[in-house]
């Protein structure tokens, strides 16, 4: 076979350039016009003379869409507009000037590309000599380079015989495979398949190309050695049933849909919801969706299976790329937030499209695509589609939320009931700030929820500074254990201040402002400094907080307090203390340091019992330990603001109790029963983490009246020009009817009608781009090695017959993805060794890219592949699956977050990548010196790059070294102390092999005069461990 | 079409006659996309950072970037209007329905900083800094930049990138996917953020974009070393080069399975250049080399201003990178996280001269003296030194405020070294500051200028990613002649 025979082949795969006139307005009366000129021999034909001239030579530059000639040549306006054409008169016309040789010089123009032919500049002469006629409404426009007919978007080429399903018994034809396409173009092209891989090798390609994960040692024996023909076909099977391959898999579709945990740009902000999309995809891989149905649901799950969570769920797929806070949200000016959101739905109708159907549609946004049959026009109309579409976090679905509500409440109930019992019996009494948040003071109260001190009413909001404040007023509270509260003013310790329902008064209070802000608390206050004082975070750790803002005081009926402690106790007649209580807190000022203070005032029955005036936080926290008589009724907490302004004067009385002043002596009853408590409310505590964080997800809302969508004349969004766009797909695919909607269809419906369109049986491009895809996956490079771009610009495919079969076999197979592994990992192509075999020829003189596939592609595991395995081989592997993502770095709020990267060293974080929380604009230095792309991008495909700050990562990296000790610490639990046990383990774990004796000897002298630490860093470092053979 | 590393090449290749390169070349087109023929880098895997050739004769070898993130007004720096100066405390014509960034204009407002007239061309520089106004001499300005945006995050991508949005390779991966580095013991692209943090887009001013990661810059300054340089605690220097010894033992006897495979034999020679960088890296960070006065020149010195003392080691740093033949050096002067709103940025919207008094000194002393060093060194014969940031801002306060917003309409950048004019002034704004009236360049201008003082050009610098043949300056950009010396 000939060279020119291969190159012939390929060839006819590509398209000639052609370009020809578009009809701006009407195609009809143009062609009128036309066939009307052409009869007329000896006039010029504008469409079959003129306008090719102008396409070829001019309108690339001089066109409305373009940026490069100042003027336009695409209409005749432009012309007349442009004075560059007298009628009738070529002698006295600027084009002709322009186009011919002046005085020596070169023609004017065209300024790239070549001159005119003196054939067309006579052409044009004629033109003008006989009036410069030009049909009405015509637009000289570029032509794509590829036009409907290209191959990409024609129905599948599968000639019956090919078909796996479709064997007649009497005919000779045989069903195709893989490899039948494969071997006919090696023998075609002079060459050969390489031998099957022996078992070893096929096992650890299969693990990694699968699950991401090298096989354990004890796999690889048991392949080994497994004595059953189908021995690989079981293999595969297993592979695909565990849930590890939808982990992997799912890496890949996450690099097609560039999620991440952050929105991105400059303020990287968390989107803590994001990973139900992930777990959506994880999930609906392992159960092997069908691919029709997996699109479905990710581009309109919502609107056509709104009752299932799932499907709902999928919808982060729209949602999971870069957001622009600042652009759409933050900033005042309308055209930036124009622009933003104009790049934003750009960005997202990009990624369904190339993701679904690699159509490169985002070039058609400032003009119509040059390669491609996708007018401008067609751009913004499937803009239509995505045009209501907004990113939010919602609720999977409001059952879904009712229901995670009642169960979540059903146990809160459960510990809290289990809480206040304890706290009965163990006499721990009652909590202040709990019952100020609405509480039993047991742990029922509402967390930060509030009591007005103007009117005793529950507020769940943040207030500032309160207006109609009437201060020394009393007012009642509904809450049993609160007597009321009031507002102080002391006017210089001379205002009688009411403190209880009952009439009890105070004195002595300082002059205040008068003025109050915000609430009192269960929790900070509103603006509250820090929740933290002297080391002590009263918001954590079982601590409480009860706030209030200067000026503000609230009563306690002790009486009611004795109720509640009192009747559970045994005690003793004979004491007579038994109903003594104790109020104990530590009171501080919770606001910042400097000039800023306040005070704070304890009194029983309106006596004062402790004071602490011009409180400030260098003071730290003051303890409170009050004892109150059987007598005592009221317990009142007063804050005043110190005569300097109520600013910043946030009191809070830390971990406020009340509760029996002697400790109460239990029964056996009780004690057994506090026993059976601790049991009830670990098991409530399990419930609680088991059902996990609300049902919510990033994904996508409506937005109602779909907003507006016209042409922007060069992708400017201060340009909008024609008719409101209706939403639409491509007239190129035309088998497919692209109209999807009115102006009137709203935003579900549209999208629907996109996945529809999309996923209809009769789309080709649909199965062609994931069969493709799957290729990839598998052999390191597609058939058409652009997978995102199936057009003009992207790659031919070099087994075109193939592509097209798998398409097929795609729809034959129920659109099953894991059918289509199988397929695909069990033809022998797939099973060749990635080694260049022995033989009379050399594969690579003739096809060096290994397009061909004559052997199997070795690679070089990802980024995320490296560190799993890392943690798989240490044997410190978390395989805890779902749920939101880890986060091996520190958070900080601050102007714009700050992530903080720390070393991942507890099983946390030794979960598999693929739960990593994916912050965007600070992203992991360790897996991104590995070639981790940035999830600003739509990633088709890994890029692999072999570098010293690489080598410095894995050689010297925190991680890799802890690992690397936690290898040697298992290799010495797992293979005892002697080195050659230690050496065939660590080879068995690493490599999945055994060594080699020679292997085993320099590794054995190795391990005895360095360390078997040093020895697994070799390994983790090593090409035989990174790369998949 | 992905030009190198994601396919393995062989050495045999090279020996091979035009057969088996036809045959991948005829199924990858890409070359047809793009108006200009692409010139693809030749990369060898095995040396991604193998200095390479120019597409045309080179005035500069390499480039460092001062950046000053935050949107550094021209205002109250480089662009001198006396008739802003005039026109204090009037409305400015037609800003009356103007929303910027934060929203309604107030009244023009001068600078607060006096300008003068600077070294022997009398370029009038504000006294906010003096220094860098004193080496006016050497400086070719561009008054009349143009942005895209007016929101910092796409402002710094635009300025680094060429791209509003995250996610396209920055100006110093570009150049050095095309053209390696000069020294390969140490990284071929440096970004040395701001003491106080990384800037509004973060690692995005230095990213890979789509390029292979290998051309990302790297990350450290004087204060934060290389990431993974030391020998590990507990390891003795002895242990180390033996682990090596035997992991390069192994690799080889593996590599005996794929012989001829370059980018197995690539990841054998990156152990061992990553040894090198072990040396090379610690020797370029150490400042103990400088001498006193070069520290005192600097302000490394500064026991006041540690802002300064700090940013001045970075300035040192730069210095001694370029001096090494660093292909790119990007250094910082702000930062984002640590505080918005030109508390530690040139952000100034609230009361700009009360934090520029601060940014200033920080940036002046310390720059200027890296410049004249440079000069004395001979390095700037070969050194393009750009200083640029995001966009400038408004002759006008903020409505309310007392200071500027956000303005891309017209800013200034200046370059200053190899193969560009000095002293020379290009464009202009209008009579206040505001809107680039005279030579308006855009951002793809600048950025083609660049490109073509280090022997590029722009439009055939390109690389195919999802159905684009991308460049740094998009579908845009001329190459401003008027500037080349």
């Amino acid at each position: 076979m000939s060279m020119r025979d291969v190159l012939d082949e390929f060839a006819a795969a590509s398209r000639p350039l052609r370009v020809l006139v578009l009809f701006a307005f009407c195609g009809v009366s143009f062609m009128t016009a036309c066939c009307s000129t052409a009869t007329a021999d000896e006039l010029v034909d504008f469409s079959k003379q003129i306008a090719p001239i102008f396409e070829q030579h001019c309108v690339r530059c001089h066109s409305p869409g373009s940026s490069k000639g100042d003027v336009s040549l695409a209409t005749f306006d432009d012309l007349k507009s442009n004075d560059f054409v007298t009628a009738g008169d070529p002698d006295d016309s600027y084009l002709i000037e322009l186009v011919t040789s002046q005085d020596g010089d070169p023609p004017a123009m065209p300024k790239e590309g070549k001159s005119l032919s003196d054939a067309e500049v006579d052409l044009l002469r004629q033109w003008i000599t006989q009036g410069a006629k030009w049909p009405d409404g015509v637009v000289v426009k570029e032509k794509s380079k590829a036009d409907a007919s290209w191959w990409a978007y024609q129905p599948l080429k599968v000639r019956l015989s090919e078909s796996s399903f479709t064997q007649s018994p009497d005919s000779e034809s045989q069903a195709a495979t893989i490899d039948g396409f494969i071997h006919a173009k090696l023998v075609k092209h002079g060459l050969q398949m390489s031998p099957p891989a022996d078992r070893r090798t096929l096992i650890r390609r299969l693990s990694f190309d699968l699950h991401g994960l090298p096989p354990t040692p004890e796999a690889v024996d048991a392949f080994v050695n497994d004595g059953d023909p189908k021995a690989y076909e079981k293999l595969v099977d297993r592979m695909l049933e565990s849930p590890h391959y939808g982990e992997r898999f799912a890496r890949h579709w996450l690099d097609i849909a560039h999620y991440a945990d952050t929105h991105g740009f400059e303020r990287d902000q968390r989107r803590d919801n994001a990973w139900r999309y992930r777990d959506y995809v994880i999930r609906a891989l392992n159960e092997d969706k069908p691919y029709d149905r997996f699109l479905q649901e990710q581009i309109a799950g919502d609107v056509l299976w709104p009752d299932n969570e799932q499907a709902v769920i999928a919808t982060g797929f729209l949602s999971a790329g870069p957001w622009d806070f600042v652009g759409q949200v933050e900033t005042r000016s309308p055209v930036l937030r124009r622009s933003a959101r104009s790049l934003d739905l750009d960005d997202m109708a990009t990624q369904v499209m190339t993701a679904t159907m690699a159509m490169t549609i985002n070039c058609a946004r400032c003009h119509d695509h040059k390669l491609d049959p996708i007018s401008q026009r067609e751009y913004y109309q499937l803009r239509a589609v995505f045009a209501g579409v907004k990113r939010e976090d919602r609720v999977v679905s409001d059952a879904a939320l009712k229901q995670y509500e009642v169960q979540k409440q059903e146990l809160v109930a459960q510990r809290n009931r289990l809480d206040f019992e304890k706290g009965r019996l163990e006499g721990e009494g009652l909590n202040l700030a709990d019952i100020v948040g609405g509480g039993n003071g047991l742990g029922t109260g509402t967390y930060r929820n509030a009591i007005d001190p103007r009117n005793a009413k529950i507020q769940t909001r943040n207030f500032g500074m309160l207006g109609n404040v009437v201060t020394n007023k009393f007012s009642p509270s509904a809450f049993e254990f609160v007597d009321g509260v009031f507002i102080p003013d002391g006017d210089n310790g001379k205002a009688m201040i009411p403190v209880s329902s009952t009439g009890v008064t105070v004195t002595g209070l300082p002059k205040s402002s008068g003025k109050a802000w915000d609430m009192i608390r269960n929790g900070p206050v509103a603006s509250q400094h820090s929740p933290e004082l002297d080391g002590i975070d009263f918001t954590k750790d079982g601590h409480s907080l009860l706030g209030l803002h200067a000026n503000a005081g609230i009563t306690f009926d002790l009486a009611e307090f004795r109720k509640a402690l009192v009747p559970y106790l045994e005690h003793p007649q004979s004491d007579t203390t038994w109903d003594t209580l104790q109020f104990t807190a530590q009171v501080g000022y919770f606001g910042a340091v400097g000039n800023n203070f306040a005070d704070a005032w304890v009194f029983v029955d309106g006596r004062k019992v402790a004071d602490f005036q011009k409180l400030r936080r260098a003071d730290g926290l003051q303890k409170i330990d009050v004892e109150l008589p059987a007598s005592a009724r009221f317990l009142t907490l007063v804050s005043t603001d110190g005569g300097n302004g109520y600013g910043m004067d946030q009191i809070g009385f830390g971990d406020p109790r009340v509760k029996l002043a002697s400790p109460p002596t239990l029964t056996e009853e009780a004690r057994n029963r506090l026993v059976e408590i601790k049991t009830q409310r670990e098991q409530v505590e399990k419930d609680l983490e088991t059902l996990g964080p609300p049902p919510r997800f990033y994904g996508v809302v409506a937005e109602k009246p779909v907003p507006e969508v016209r042409l922007l004349a060069r992708g400017n969004p201060e340009s909008p020009s024609g008719d409101a766009l209706t939403p639409a797909a491509f007239s190129s695919m035309a088998m497919l009817d692209s109209e999807l909607g009115t102006l009137d269809t709203h935003d579900g419906e549209r999208r629907a009608a996109l996945a529809r369109w999309i996923t209809h049986p009769d789309n080709p491009l649909v199965r062609r781009v994931i069969v493709n895809r799957l290729w990839q996956w598998h052999f390191g490079a597609g058939l058409v090695d652009t997978p995102s771009d199936f057009g003009y610009g992207g790659g031919r495919p070099s087994h075109p017959e193939l592509l097209d079969w798998l398409a097929d076999e795609l729809a034959q197979r129920n659109w099953s993805l894991k059918a289509m592994h199988r397929l695909i990992v069990t033809s022998e192509t797939y099973q060749q060794v990635s080694t260049i075999a022995d033989g009379n020829i050399d594969p690579t003189e003739i096809d060096a890219e290994n397009r061909l596939l004559w052997r199997q592609n070795s690679r070089r595991i990802e980024a995320e592949a490296i560190r799993d395995s890392v943690l798989f081989v240490s044997g410190k592997l978390n395989p805890k699956r779902g749920g939101p993502g880890f986060e091996d770095f520190k958070y900080q709020e601050a102007y714009a977050p700050i992530y903080t990267y720390m070393t991942a060293d507890e099983p946390a974080l030794w979960r598999r990548s693929i739960y990593r929380f994916i912050v965007r604009t600070t992203p992991d230095r360790f897996l991104t010196t590995l070639d981790c792309p940035d999830p600003a991008n739509l990633t088709p495909k890994r890029l692999t790059t072999t570098t010293p700050l690489q080598s410095l990562a894995l050689y010297n990296n925190d991680f890799m070294l802890r690992q690397a000790r936690y290898f040697a610490e298992r290799l010495g639990s797992e293979a005892g102390n002697d080195a050659n046990a230690q050496v065939r383990r660590a080879f068995a774990l690493a490599f999945g092999r055994q060594p080699s004796a020679e292997e085993d000897r320099i590794a054995v002298d190795f391990v005895k005069q360095q360390s078997l630490f040093a020895l697994c860093r070799s390994l983790l470092n090593s090409n035989e461990f990174l790369y998949v053979d | 079409m992905t030009p190198f590393l994601n396919r393995r090449h062989f050495l045999t290749q090279t020996t091979t006659g035009l057969s088996s390169i036809a045959l991948a070349s005829l199924l990858d087109q890409q070359q047809l996309l793009a108006d200009v023929k692409p010139i693809r880098p030749n990369i060898d895997p095995a040396k991604p950072f193998a200095s390479r050739d120019t597409h045309h004769a080179a005035a500069a070898k390499n480039v460092l970037v001062i950046f000053c993130a935050g949107a550094c007004s021209q205002i109250d720096t480089f662009d001198y209007k006396p008739e802003l100066i005039k026109r204090h405390g009037q409305p400015m014509p037609g800003a009356e329905s103007l929303v910027t960034f934060q929203g309604e204009q107030g009244m023009l407002t001068r600078s607060p900083w006096e300008f003068k007239p600077r070294g022997e061309s009398g370029k009038m520089v504000s006294d906010l800094v003096p220094q860098l106004g004193e080496l006016a001499d050497e400086m070719c300005f561009i008054h009349s930049l143009t942005g895209k945006t007016n929101t910092h995050g796409p402002g710094e991508n635009f300025m680094s990138t060429g791209y509003t949005l995250d996610g396209f390779p920055s100006m110093g991966a570009w150049t050095t996917w095309a053209l390696g580095t000069e020294n390969e013991n140490l990284p071929a692209y440096v970004a040395i953020p701001d003491p106080r943090g990384t800037p509004q887009s973060s690692v995005n001013n230095w990213g890979p974009g789509f390029l292979p990661a290998a051309f990302q810059g790297t990350q450290f300054s004087a204060l934060k070393p290389l990431d993974n340089l030391d020998i590990p605690r507990g390891v003795s220097p002895d242990t180390d080069r033996a682990t090596r010894g035997f992991l390069e033992r192994m690799n080889q006897r593996h590599l005996e399975k794929f012989p001829g495979d370059n980018e197995l034999a690539a990841r054998i020679s990156s152990y061992q250049l990553a040894a090198r960088m072990q040396l090379s890296v610690p020797e370029v960070t150490d400042l103990s080399t400088e001498s006193q006065s070069i520290l005192r020149e600097y302000g490394a010195d500064d026991s006041e201003n540690t802002l300064k003392a700090q940013f001045a080691k970075n300035c040192i740093l730069a210095r001694r990178l370029i001096e090494r033949g660093v292909r790119f050096v990007q250094l910082f002067n702000g930062a984002y996280q640590t505080g918005g709103e030109g508390v530690s940025n040139w952000d100034g919207h609230k009361s700009i001269q009360q934090q520029y008094s601060k940014h200033g000194p920080v940036l002046d002393q310390p720059c200027a003296a890296m410049l004249r060093d440079l000069k004395r060194r001979g390095l700037l014969k070969q050194t393009l030194v750009v200083w640029m940031t995001e966009f400038g801002r408004m002759p006008t306060f903020q409505k309310g405020a007392s200071g500027r917003d956000h303005n891309p309409d017209g800013f200034t950048a200046w370059m200053m070294g190899a193969g560009v004019k000095s002293p020379f002034t290009y464009g202009a704004t209008d009579e206040f500051g505001y809107k680039a009236v005279e030579n308006v360049s855009t951002v793809y201008d600048f950025h083609a200028t660049i490109l073509h003082l280090l022997g590029l050009n722009h439009k055939q610098l390109s690389y195919y990613h999802n159905g684009f043949e991308r460049r740094l300056t998009d579908v845009h950009g001329h190459v401003i002649k008027e500037v080349l010396a």
